[in-house]
């Protein structure tokens, strides 16, 4: 109706102007498979696909404009404007995230977050054991379709205002609203997990506002704003297929309660605000500084260590505090110092410091209950997660001559954390830059920084009280020594083609982890061309090649006569990449045919090995191959019948090829580490193809 | 010359401009530094419309296009305006000093973008950005990807191509309070941390597009054994015979540790509460 309103609309204004495009499409995909409608909604039937309504009356301005109006993935904007004064901006949009349309459970949410099963059900698995697998194959067989999606509606409204020369404040204010369900597993051994869909219902408010001064040379920005995260849902409370009555029994696979407890996300606060100064310097010279902060709170109610009543610590009372009280408080600096010292040289001197550090209470656990089964008696403070990162650069970029310039880089990091086996390191990175435009229609960017990376000092008790081999280095704090390289290639060839071509390369080697990842080195290369064969016809194409290789160890620990064993993972990750984008007037400002082309594939190896030093240690078996391979085509063709009023017929096409040994042909009941005994929910990924047709009118007015 | 002056000429990119934001600011003179119009980009254009469109004359050369400028040239004229809130830290930003030009993004006359409001040269900021950021339109196709090419979020969702504080300009202090703008429920304080997700969610993530579920940078479990590789479990790198358990199967090692993102359980020490 929309549609057909905007369409029909005569301009009554004289200042009135905007577009509709909307039409009707029919789509067919030859199995239910999310990956087609993952983050949209492909509509059937009619749809209205953009809309734009300008206005303008004196000093006032207003544009309402959309897409995919009334879907799931709709996106509204209005923004009224008084001269440049004041400026109020609207928004509403849905975002879906389609995750599964085949999953299945058995399980009865009988109200948010809490699950149940037939009490007969549990029963007969506590009294009969062995029959687990065939009572819940049968149960199983019958088990009901769930939705797995989640929907986030973001609601934004922004008010901009310059009410008198040199200062200016805007408003603006946020809600994200997510709603839905989507995939979690819970466990109460390792060989009884249960995934479930769990409900969403999440709510993040977000208002800031800002407001800037400028006089002369200096101008001043101030921030403040506070973001509020909801969660409407806080356990998730499931039943134990395995259990009718409770138990503490550690020692045969019917143990645990009748039903297990999992905290969801707490709610939080966030209070930041931000100080920053500009001024203009001689010598086309510019300092910035900014200082912020910010306090994140969280004192959600703490569950008890246990929902099982059998366990003595399932009450509040043998917890050490009743909330967390948690306080993290971010402190952010950064300077720079821009300007352009000599004629040919410019640069900009900088220093950015991030600091966080906790004001949470400290308590004293004294034990846990991770599956409900019982309780370990094992006192343990809770984190007080710090840390903090500065980095000190600096960039200088000579032009040499007209047509190149060189860039220098020197940056120094520095990192601090708590509680890890490395609690500070350094890193220093240099690099450079060359571009190049010797002639009009070629130019030339190439560019290399080397980083090395290196830890204060490495303590092993930290990694042994965790449980972990000695001789484990985790990348994320290990020694790294980086190379990145990049370079980039266009070419013009006359005024009909333009070609272009980048390469990157980026290689970190952990040279010191004998276990954890050893290398990981990525290569890519993309190369597009344009080639204007006529006035009338513009073809696009492209192709593209990444690919990463890592390599990772660990070490089997020996028992008795059997030495220790080492393994190690060599992993590729290889895609390519293909795309055209071809427009074609096949008669002039009449008829225009466009198409679109897509092509991925990713292809992923895992190749696994092993040192078996005894014949009673396996030699290491590679897992199989992961293939993804999507085509997606769009042809349009597009018909003028009179200015202002197009008609067009799309067709699409769409394929999905997968393989994976993780995702695919996921069963109700699957593996554990002793068993067949795990409830999954079946949402595997499937391989499907799609087609889309569409009838589609352009009005502009 | 005055603006009215131009419209006898170019009398579509005179309506286009009053239509924008920019001609909205006519009716303002008083708010802003200098005083707005067409000479406000393209000089003094009285020696241009002196030659009459006559193309040989000296002057008609005399109007400046800003496109053909160098970009310091082209861009001293809007950060005159332009140089608060989005634009703040433009000077120091990797685009100023890569010498990108406004209207290298932008278009004054001609914008695509479906509101008209951010003026700009593309329909789609992240198809902007691609064209010098070509690996990205790569990234961004992997299997598991943010909804760009489906057009519910785009490069300046996360990055402000103006500058800004945060490292590669992204549109926070850090990576985490970025991330955590939207997954606010990974945002803590927890009770028990894990860790490198306190610290970088690019630890374990690849934002701009992944082959592996949940945009990680390594299907797990090899992922986690990057890091975790003997506690209470076999230390071995899991391989084929494991492809009947939960180590490989489905959501391997968060098929147990589902609250891989910290827990405020009491008993949540190992991410299964």
């Amino acid at each position: 109706v929309l549609a057909a309103v905007i369409s029909a609309a005569t301009p009554s204004f004289a200042e009135t102007d905007g577009q509709a495009t909307f039409g009707a499409q029919w789509w067919d995909q030859n199995r239910t498979e999310a990956k087609f409608r993952e983050y949209r909604e492909v509509p059937r039937g009619g749809f209205l696909e953009s809309f734009l309504i300008s206005e303008r009356q004196g000093p006032w301005a207003a544009t309402l404009s959309g897409r995919n109006a009334t879907f799931e993935d709709g996106v509204y904007h209005l923004m009224l404007a008084r001269g440049i004064r004041w400026r109020l901006d609207m928004g509403y949009q849905e975002i879906p995230h389609l995750f599964s349309q085949i999953a299945r459970s058995s399980f009865t949410e009988v109200s948010p977050g809490t699950f149940r099963l037939p009490d007969s059900l549990q029963r007969t698995n506590q009294e009969f054991p062995t029959r687990y697998v065939a009572t819940m194959t049968d149960l199983l067989a019958t088990a009901n379709r769930v939705a797995l999606s989640t929907r986030t509606d973001v609601s934004q409204a922004r008010l901009r205002a310059r009410p008198v020369k040199g200062f200016r404040f805007e408003v603006k204010g946020t809600e994200r609203k997510r709603t839905g369900h989507q995939a979690m597993s819970a466990l109460f051994g390792f060989d009884n997990t249960t995934e479930l869909a769990i409900p969403i219902a999440q709510r993040t408010t977000d208002v800031d506002g800002i407001a800037h001064y400028e006089r002369g040379a200096m101008r001043v920005q101030a921030v403040a704003g506070i973001s509020r995260f909801t969660n409407h849902v806080d356990a998730l409370i499931w039943d134990n297929p395995r259990r009718y009555t409770n138990d503490t029994t550690r020692t045969n696979s019917a143990r645990g309660p009748n039903s297990g407890r999992l905290g969801f996300a707490p709610d939080n606060t966030v209070l930041r605000g931000s100080l920053g100064l500009g001024l203009r310097l001689p010598r086309a010279a510019m300092f910035a500084a900014t200082l912020g902060v910010s306090e994140g709170r969280q004192d959600d109610a703490f569950l008890p260590y246990t929902i099982n009543p059998l366990i003595p610590q399932s009450s509040l009372d043998s917890l050490p505090a009743r909330s967390l009280d948690g306080k993290l408080r971010t402190l952010t600096q950064d300077y720079r110092l821009t300007g352009q010292p000599l004629e040919r040289v410019r640069g900009v001197l900088r220093f950015h410091d991030e600091n966080v550090t906790s004001d949470t209470p400290v308590h004293a656990f004294t034990g846990f209950s991770p599956t409900d089964v019982s309780f370990s008696v094992n006192r343990r403070e809770n984190h007080a997660f710090e840390s903090s990162r500065s980095t000190l650069g600096a960039d200088v970029t000579m032009d040499l001559v007209s047509w190149a310039d060189l860039s220098l880089l020197a940056e120094y990091r520095r990192r601090t954390r708590a509680e890890r086996e490395v609690e500070a390191d350094k890193e220093t990175v240099v690099g450079g830059r060359l571009w190049m435009e010797p002639l009009e229609a070629l130019a030339f960017m190439g560019s290399f920084q080397h980083g090395d990376r290196k830890e204060d000092a490495f303590d092993p008790a930290v990694m042994t009280a965790a449980g972990e081999q000695v001789n484990l280095r985790r990348y994320d704090v290990a020694n790294r020594k980086q190379d990145i390289g990049q370079a980039t290639l266009e070419y013009s060839i006359g005024s009909r083609i333009e070609t272009a071509v980048d390469y990157a390369y980026t290689r970190s080697r952990y040279d010191d982890a004998t276990f954890g990842l050893q290398r990981a080195e990525e290569h890519l290369v993309i190369a597009d061309a344009t080639f204007k064969a006529t006035k009338h016809l513009e073809l696009t194409g492209g192709y593209g090649f990444n690919q990463l290789d890592t390599r990772q160890a660990s070490q089997q620990s020996g028992s008795g006569s059997t030495p220790a064993t080492d393994w190690w993972a060599n992993l590729r990750d290889r895609t390519v990449f293909v795309f055209t984008r071809d427009s074609w007037w096949a008669i002039p400002n009449k008829l225009q045919i466009t198409g679109d082309y897509t092509f991925s594939r990713a292809f992923g190896v895992y190749h696994l090995s092993n040192n078996p030093l005894v014949p009673s240690i396996p030699a290491a078996v590679d897992v199989p191959p992961t293939l993804y391979r999507r085509h997606e085509v769009m042809l349009e063709s597009r018909w003028t019948l009179r200015p202002n009023f197009d008609i067009g017929l799309r067709a699409g096409y769409d394929q999905f090829d997968v393989t994976d040994f993780a995702t695919q042909n996921v069963p109700l009941l699957g593996g554990t580490s002793t068993a067949a005994t795990a409830i999954y929910l079946g949402d595997s990924i499937q391989s499907y193809v799609a087609h889309r047709y569409a009838v589609m009118v352009y009005r502009r007015f | 010359v005055g603006s009215e002056a131009c419209k006898e000429c170019h009398e579509k990119q005179f309506r286009e401009f009053s239509s924008s934001s920019h001609g909205r600011a006519e009716q303002d003179q008083g708010v802003l530094p200098v005083e707005h119009g067409c000479e406000t980009c393209h000089g003094a254009g009285s020696l241009h419309v002196a030659a009459d469109g006559d193309e040989q004359a000296p002057g008609f050369r005399s109007i400046v296009n800003p496109a053909k400028l160098p970009a310091s040239e082209a861009n001293a004229g809007c950060l005159t305006c332009h140089n608060t809130g989005e634009q703040f830290y433009w000077q120091s930003s990797s685009h100023a000093r890569e010498e990108v030009a406004c209207v290298q993004c932008h278009s004054m006359h001609s914008s695509k973008d479906p509101s008209h409001t951010k003026l700009l040269k593309t329909e789609r900021t992240s198809e902007l950005c691609a064209t010098c950021h070509r690996s990205k339109h790569l990234t961004t196709s992997k299997s598991a990807h943010m909804p760009i090419k489906e057009g519910s979020m785009d490069c300046a969702s996360c990055h402000n191509p103006h500058g800004a504080v945060g490292p590669r300009q992204l549109r926070a202090n850090t990576v985490n309070d970025l991330c955590t703008s939207c997954h606010a429920d990974k945002r803590g304080p927890m009770l028990w941390e894990h860790a490198p997700v306190r610290e970088s969610c690019v630890n374990c993530h690849e934002p701009h597009g992944a082959n592996n579920d949940r945009v990680l940078t390594s299907k797990r479990p090899y992922l986690c054994q990057r890091c975790h590789v003997a506690r209470g479990h076999p230390s071995t790198l899991y391989d084929f015979p494991d492809l009947v358990s939960n180590r490989l199967l489905n959501r391997s090692c968060t098929n147990c540790h589902s609250q891989i993102h910290g827990s405020n359980s009491p008993s949540g020490r190992y991410f299964t509460r």
